[in-house]
């Protein structure tokens, strides 16, 4: 590695404290049509017909286990915003975070707390997705714990994690498995020369041969209830303040860029001919630019704030645009979801917000980005209590004015859990016919 | 990254895919559809220089599924003898897809790098390239053999184009590599004429084990080659 960048103790410490004052609690996201990998076939540029969203048990509620919800997002459906499917996994582990395989088919969801990955089937029948698999040796293969993101590469995923099994800090790595659930590889974080270790999220530009990385917290941090976490000062430091920019062919970091206070999400523009990437750091609550100098050198650059830092509003889940000219951001302390003119993103601007809920985290969108989903959950243990601790999933249109409420499931009530990550399928009628059995249909007309 | 060379590539695949067509509709009298083909897209762009052959490890992905396919003459062979003792550059092809960014993609992929292979006499023994039908119910024996010797050429880089008795013995292969197809349908949920697969190039290391997977998102020639080399260099190859 080269060039390596130190974080700022003092700026990062100082946003450290203001968190813990306010006890505001992190989290993650990724999510949306727009963000998914670029590796993976079949995006839905038309209407979505089904909204699956990976929910963490709660015990008490239902059968308490994490489970899969698929709910029918087709407008004019006899259950359009119902949920048409519930398969639980049977155990509780900390529902996270999913990701589909590079055809599609597959979806990969993993548990923070157990390191399970689950596999369902979504492409055979979307309707009602099948548990096919179930991957529960990642700590042994690895020494990693947490599962976080799910990122297609051909023939494989590549999962960031957020710990490690041996004391459940952030120094973690990245795992490869093949889609058929064997593992493939490890890659650890860079700890030397400004790296801290730390694993967030990763997103790939392939035209630039470059994997982009980010930092949050391990797992004795994000396990642990959040009101005592906030108040032990070692651990509020445990957080991290990077991102790495990685040769992706070789899979070896190449440089590691300041960026403090818990970068999460990452969004490359997916405009041709754009070569940057933007992220949102939780603790400090900045947008961040990630581009390449006019020397072809990455740099990182703070390019706004998003509402008053001083409030901390915790910025979780970033969505952006297709064209790259905007960007969704909600912030989960005050409820609010708002959006950023990236016309110009070395100069993001905030043109409109609207409180969507008492609590948000994930913020999904239409490719033609004229639907968005809402859901509740951050975290089980740092999610708000009382009657601030709404779980739900909510549905807008979106104008380019104005967000107007389509539909909404309130997963308390209906005995799900926790709403958290969600991923789209496009409707079974408009499947094609898979495998080799279905090339039989074709034998009259091509002999 | 655009690979000089890559243009002329194109517009010889494109003249060999339009006689291919002929002679598949002639031979068959086929209503497969033979219409002009799409103009074929160049190259991924990539601004980006690959990391140097043998800086870097491709670990094993998975092992090459075994089978039983047919060579150009109809006979039967292992899959194994096209998928070991080589470094070896596999991809699924139909001859009549029309995709351009698929089995044309990987068409004009593979005879560039193989290209770079021809000319380094040390190494070209060393290296196979492998075109599987998805299609062996029009892809018959002497229909590959058409298609290879409009695309193969003479040139002294070993490219084999196998398909398969039936769908029966096609289908392990591809759930073995892992490649996607599906027959798409029309509006009403009838099939259609067309064959939906995710572009995937295979590469696989001479004990038959896949170290890498292309597809049309990183599917770049000077990339592909560097890594035919890295595995080549692990064989103790000297690389000029």
């Amino acid at each position: 590695m080269k060039n390596r960048i130190c974080a700022e103790p003092r700026f990062v410490t100082t946003a450290l404290i203001a968190f813990s004052l306010l006890a505001a609690p992190l989290g993650s996201a990724i999510a949306d049509e727009t963000c998914n990998s670029p590796y993976m076939a079949n995006l839905i540029k038309g209407q979505e017909e089904f909204v699956h969203v990976w929910t963490l048990g709660v015990n008490g509620m239902g059968d308490g286990f994490d489970k899969l919800v698929t709910i029918d997002a087709k407008p004019g459906s006899k259950t359009y915003g119902k949920v048409v499917h519930s398969l639980s996994v049977k155990s509780r582990g900390e529902a996270h975070h999913m990701g589909f395989t590079d055809d599609r088919r597959y979806l990969w969801a993993g548990g923070l707390d157990d390191s399970k990955i689950y596999v369902f089937d979504v492409g055979s029948n979307p309707a009602k997705p099948k548990l096919v698999r179930t991957i529960a040796d990642l700590p042994q293969k690895t020494g990693y714990v947490g599962p976080h993101t799910f990122y297609a590469i051909p023939g494989r995923m590549l999962i960031q994690m957020l710990s490690n099994a041996k004391d459940g800090g952030g120094v973690t790595g990245m795992a490869v498995y093949n889609n058929k659930g064997g593992f493939v590889a490890k890659y650890a974080m860079p700890t030397t020369e400004g790296g801290d270790g730390y694993g967030y999220d990763l997103a790939i530009n392939p035209q630039k041969n470059v994997l982009l990385t980010s930092s949050f917290t391990g797992k004795a941090n994000y396990m642990r209830d959040l009101g005592s976490l906030v108040k032990d000062a070692d651990a509020m430091k445990r957080f991290g303040n990077t991102m790495v920019v990685w040769d992706l062919k070789a899979m070896q970091p190449r440089k590691v860029l300041s960026v403090p206070g818990a970068p999460l999400e990452i969004r490359w523009s997916l405009n041709e001919g754009d070569g940057w990437a933007i992220t949102a750091t939780a603790l400090t609550s900045k947008l961040w630019l990630i581009r390449q100098d006019a020397k072809g050198e990455w740099i990182a650059k703070d390019v706004g704030t998003i509402g008053d830092p001083a409030k901390i509003p915790l910025p979780v889940d970033i969505s952006i645009t297709r064209d790259g000219k905007g960007l969704w951001v909600n912030t989960f302390m005050d409820g609010l979801t708002r959006y950023f003119d990236l016309t110009n993103p070395e100069q993001p601007k905030q043109v409109y917000e609207k409180k969507t809920g008492s609590q948000v985290n994930m913020i999904s969108q239409s490719w033609d980005g004229k639907r968005v989903y809402i859901t509740s959950s951050l975290l089980a243990n740092w999610d708000k209590g009382g009657a601030d601790n709404e779980q739900f999933l909510r549905a807008f249109n979106w104008d380019g004015k104005e967000l107007v409420p389509t539909f909404e499931v309130d997963f308390a009530k209906e005995k799900l859990g926790r709403a958290h990550h969600m991923k789209f399928s496009p409707g079974a009628t408009k499947t094609a016919m898979r495998g080799t059995p279905a090339m039989a249909s074709l034998a009259p007309h091509t002999r | 990254m655009r690979i000089a060379g890559m243009a002329a590539a194109t517009r010889t695949l494109l003249l060999h895919a339009g006689r291919v067509c002929g002679l598949v509709a002639t031979a068959l009298a086929a209503a497969v559809a033979c219409a002009a083909p799409d103009p074929l897209p160049g190259p991924p762009q990539f601004s980006f220089v690959p990391p140097t052959p043998g800086t870097y490890a491709l670990p094993v992905i998975q092992r090459a599924p075994f089978g039983i396919v047919l060579d150009g003459e109809g006979r039967t062979r292992a899959l194994s003898q096209f998928t070991t003792g080589k470094v070896t550059l596999l991809s699924f092809i139909y001859t009549y897809c029309r995709d351009a960014t698929g089995c044309p993609l990987a068409h004009t992929t593979m005879t560039e790098v193989r290209g770079r292979f021809v000319e380094q006499p040390a190494l070209r023994d060393r290296v196979r390239f492998v075109s599987l039908s998805f299609d062996p119910l029009h892809d018959l024996p002497h229909v590959m053999k058409a298609f290879s010797s409009a695309l193969a050429g003479t040139a002294p880089v070993q490219w084999s184009f196998l398909t398969t008795s039936s769908l029966s013995t096609l289908a392990p292969l591809l759930d073995g590599f892992g490649q996607e197809i599906a027959v798409e349908s029309d509006a009403q949920g009838r099939p259609t004429r067309t064959l939906a697969h995710m572009l995937k190039v295979f590469l696989l290391d001479r004990k038959g084990q896949v170290r890498e997977i292309y597809s049309t998102a990183f599917l770049a020639p000077q990339v592909v080659l560097n890594d035919m080399l890295t595995l080549l260099l692990e064989d103790g190859a000297k690389i000029q």
